[in-house]
């Protein structure tokens, strides 16, 4: 009686263990592993990258960059600006969603009032986008025209419009939210087949598709959070692209299988400055001697297999960098220098400097671990020759949410932190990011001059005025040094043999880019 | 016996009460709820805030959103994600297959593998046999489940290329990932068995049933094992309760989408509603595994029926 209880017992978890295995047929598709978890397939609840890119194989944007960052029409074909608020856009004719329903202006047009409804909105890219483009209404002049109204001068609209999705009004004003992020309609060039959770999104490429045919016709979209892990699938054939191959991995990539493309991302990596916590980080001289004190290039060639550039300001090379300006040299002595001037020097002969009190100088610097391609190992290198210029530095990393959410309450307890910028679109949009007024301040430098310097900037309509002031803007910048300037992220992408592909700076995935090589 | 039934199942419910209430407490010992579900309230006015509080019934008392919050689970609302923006319970039972799967798997395995390795470690007490099978053992519960997993991909996965290196889908996607999981235990529980046979090979009984001219085998088997494994059984259930509780290390490395893995990004996401139903389902599974346990226990020992 107990040996067959035993063995019922031992049957039911066999059958348990062996359950799921009748869809063990797939395709051979296209498989990207990606990084992160996917929110949802709505197009208007995206907020991250790896989102983004599995929607824009989904759904078309209004506009798009072509293959050399350049932007071009997609949904829209034209476009003018009418007067200082008003955009005019032509919506392009032949576009259907996957279910049939013909995409035009009022499609266009409701996708900007669901955007703006709260529940759709919260915690998402939607309202950051529409707070960039001054919060534009939007008014159907014609089936295929029309207008976006915004509040206030905005001549740096289109950016932001690729970023914008475009879907069947008709499917989603009849559909719950609930069920819209798990059954996703768009007109781009796939379409869902299978999305399991927290393991793989399936898409298939759809015959009426509007625009240029893909190669790839079907594509599998994963989630590998373990870098080893993506690097083994590549290793095997079982990943076409993966992202984040460790630098210090590159050489274990089987050429066999697949190759690393790195490529200068649009993401800026840079140190920035608390001035709430040490009056030393208020006097420009100590900010500026941080900067001189550290080796970039050094931490470059040596943690970044010399992958990429130096930044001398906060904008994004696209969108006008200062011409003349040039990075912090490494200079430990003009170091310092400057933090003598500024009263802090060694007094008491341990070879650190000390405050004019006589205690040790000692500067905490939080970082994340893991969040940005070896962000802890770099700001130990940082202190180790901020040390090595006699200026005590403590590094420690702290957990990704508690340092996010540090860094938007403007709460770091710390005198320096390290952080990443992605693109702002254009010059004003990148340098927003020290711009108190626009509420985001993690380190708090709220200085009265470059706030009325940037408002007065953003106002000008002329271009070669708004130039001028874009380059006024990073010289005051690189004067000031509220942060300690350090690089461009270089984005390292494993592809396999199998497909020809380049990727993009702006860290997405470009399917129409990606061919087969046989 | 009914009153030891009665007795356990109301002791569940007082754990799954307590667990309830610290999982409610979750979303308000981080402060701002809102401002944690939200991350980001740049842009939003205090009436929008406000108008978000009152949406989410987050602007009424405590209690009252304690006893609705209860009365949600015994209706099986366990709220909604605020990341993923769909139920609770739905996404947890989409990733619970995956789970149930690789946690009974591995679990089998440290069941099959671990008492006969136990078994004839203590029947060669001293002997070679032994001792290899200890050091094994020993290594199992030395290595990190990681380091294991990645090792165990290196080999089997990129060098042989017999198994595929991460994912759900065929059987095979599922050996590397269960012989991970269950390596702690396979380790752990052989070297219990062992311990708990020697110890039960120098009773009296033992000695009187080899009298009667027994053979070792039906001696180990039918009467020292046996016994030995009444203590056994209540590991069991913990651990059969933590290889569903979600093994996150593993669910990683392997990419296999369960519930740990779903825990942890919503940690991470700050999606505290989905942690607390995530809390609440897997509290439930190990009360009821461990209940189906101690009825087990009580079938196998008697004794325990009168205690």
């Amino acid at each position: 009686m107990k040996k067959k209880a035993f063995l019922l017992f031992i049957s039911f978890i066999l059958l348990v263990a062996m359950t799921g295995f009748a869809n063990s047929q797939e395709r051979d598709p296209l498989i990207v592993m990606q990084a992160g978890e996917i929110q949802g397939l709505d197009p208007q609840f995206s907020s991250s990258l790896h989102e983004s890119n599995v929607l824009k194989s989904l759904f078309d944007t209004l506009v798009k960059y072509d293959d050399e960052m350049n932007l071009v029409g997609n949904v829209v074909t034209d476009w003018e600006m009418i007067d200082d608020y008003t955009w005019e856009f032509k919506v392009r004719e032949g576009i259907t969603a996957s279910n049939g329903e013909v995409i035009n202006a009022h499609d266009v047009v409701y996708t900007f009032e669901r955007g703006t409804c709260p529940d759709v909105g919260a915690a998402t890219t939607v309202p950051w986008l529409l707070s960039c483009m001054n919060f534009p209404t939007a008014e159907v002049v014609d089936d295929y025209t029309f207008r976006l109204v915004t509040e206030a001068y905005t001549p740096q609209i289109l950016p932001f419009l690729s970023a914008w999705y475009v879907f069947p009004m008709e499917y989603y004003k009849n559909t719950s939210l609930e069920d819209a992020i798990s059954n996703p309609v768009g007109s781009g060039p796939y379409t869902l087949v299978e999305w399991v959770r927290g393991d793989r999104k399936v898409v298939t490429a759809r015959e009426d598709y509007w625009g240029a045919e893909r190669d790839v016709k079907d594509i599998i979209w994963k989630v590998v959070l373990e870098p080893s892990a993506r690097m083994a699938a590549l290793n095997t054939g079982a990943a076409d692209i993966i992202v984040n191959v460790p630098p210090d991995q590159v050489a274990q990539i089987d050429p066999d299988y697949g190759r690393v493309e790195i490529v200068q991302g649009l993401r800026k990596i840079y140190t920035g400055f608390v001035f709430y916590q040490h009056e030393a980080i208020q006097d420009r001289r100590v900010r500026q001697a941080l900067n001189y004190a550290v080796d970039m290039q050094q931490i470059i060639d040596a943690l970044l297999d010399g992958a990429t550039q130096r930044t001398f300001t906060f904008v994004n090379e696209p969108f006008g960098q200062h011409p003349e300006l040039e990075p912090y040299p490494h200079d430990p002595e003009k170091a310092r220098e400057l933090l003598a001037e500024a009263g802090y020097e060694d007094r008491t002969g341990d070879g650190f400097v000390d405050n004019p009190d006589g205690t040790r100088l000692t500067l905490r610097f939080h970082t994340p671990r893991g969040r940005y391609l070896q962000d802890y190992e770099i700001a130990q290198a940082m202190g180790g020759q901020m040390m090595n210029a006699g200026i005590y530095v403590e590094v420690t990393p702290i957990e990704w949410s508690v340092f996010s959410s540090r860094t938007r309450n403007s709460e770091h307890e710390s005198e320096m932190f390290l952080l990443g910028s992605g693109t702002g679109y254009h010059a004003l949009g990148d340098m927003s990011d020290f711009w108190c007024a626009s509420g985001w301040k993690p380190g708090e430098w709220c200085d009265p001059k470059f706030e009325e310097m940037f408002a007065e900037v953003a106002s000008r309509k002329c271009p070669d005025h708004y130039e001028e002031g874009n380059y006024m803007l990073q010289e005051y910048m690189y004067e000031e040094a509220p942060l300690i300037f350090m690089y461009m992220q270089p984005d390292f992408w494993g592809a396999s043999n199998r497909i020809e592909w380049a990727p993009a700076a702006n860290e997405r995935v470009y399917t129409e880019y990606i061919k087969w090589t046989d | 016996m009914g009153a030891y039934v009665v007795r356990r199942l109301f002791q569940m419910i007082i754990v799954l009460i307590g667990v309830t209430f610290i999982s409610f407490s979750l979303l308000f010992v981080t402060g701002d709820p809102l401002a944690v579900m939200l991350g980001d309230v740049r842009g939003m006015t205090e009436e929008q805030l406000d108008a978000m509080r009152a949406r989410y019934g987050l602007d009424r008392p405590l209690t009252v959103q304690y006893v609705d919050f209860l009365g949600g689970l015994f209706r099986g609302d366990l709220g909604r994600s605020f990341y993923h923006r769909q139920p609770n319970l739905q996404l947890i039972l989409d990733r619970y297959p995956a789970t149930l799967q690789l946690g009974s798997m591995a679990f089998l395995l440290s069941i099959v593998i671990s008492i006969p390795a136990g078994v004839i470690a203590a029947a060669n007490r001293g002997k070679l046999a032994d001792n290899v099978c200890m050091i094994l053992a020993l290594i199992g519960q030395a290595m990190p489940v990681f380091w294991l997993g990645l090792m165990l991909m290196m080999i089997f996965a990129v060098e042989l290329k017999w198994l595929p290196v991460s994912g759900r889908g065929t059987y095979q996607h599922l050996i590397l990932p269960a012989i991970t999981l269950a390596a702690f235990s396979i380790a752990r529980n052989a070297r219990m068995i062992r311990s708990s046979v020697v110890e039960v090979l120098d009773q009296d009984y033992i000695v009187t049933a080899r009298s009667k001219g027994l053979t070792e085998r039906v001696v180990l088997y039918r009467h020292a094992l046996k016994n030995a494994l009444i203590p056994f059984v209540t590991l069991l259930g913990i651990q059969l309760g933590h290889m569903l509780g979600g093994a996150v290390i593993t669910e990683t490395i392997f990419s296999w989408p369960g519930v740990g893995r779903l825990s942890v990004q919503a940690i991470n996401t700050r999606d505290i509603p989905l942690v607390q139903a995530s809390v609440v389902v897997l509290a439930l599974s190990f009360v009821l595994i461990n209940l189906l346990v101690d009825l087990v226990y009580m079938f196998l020992d008697p004794r325990i029926r009168y205690t």
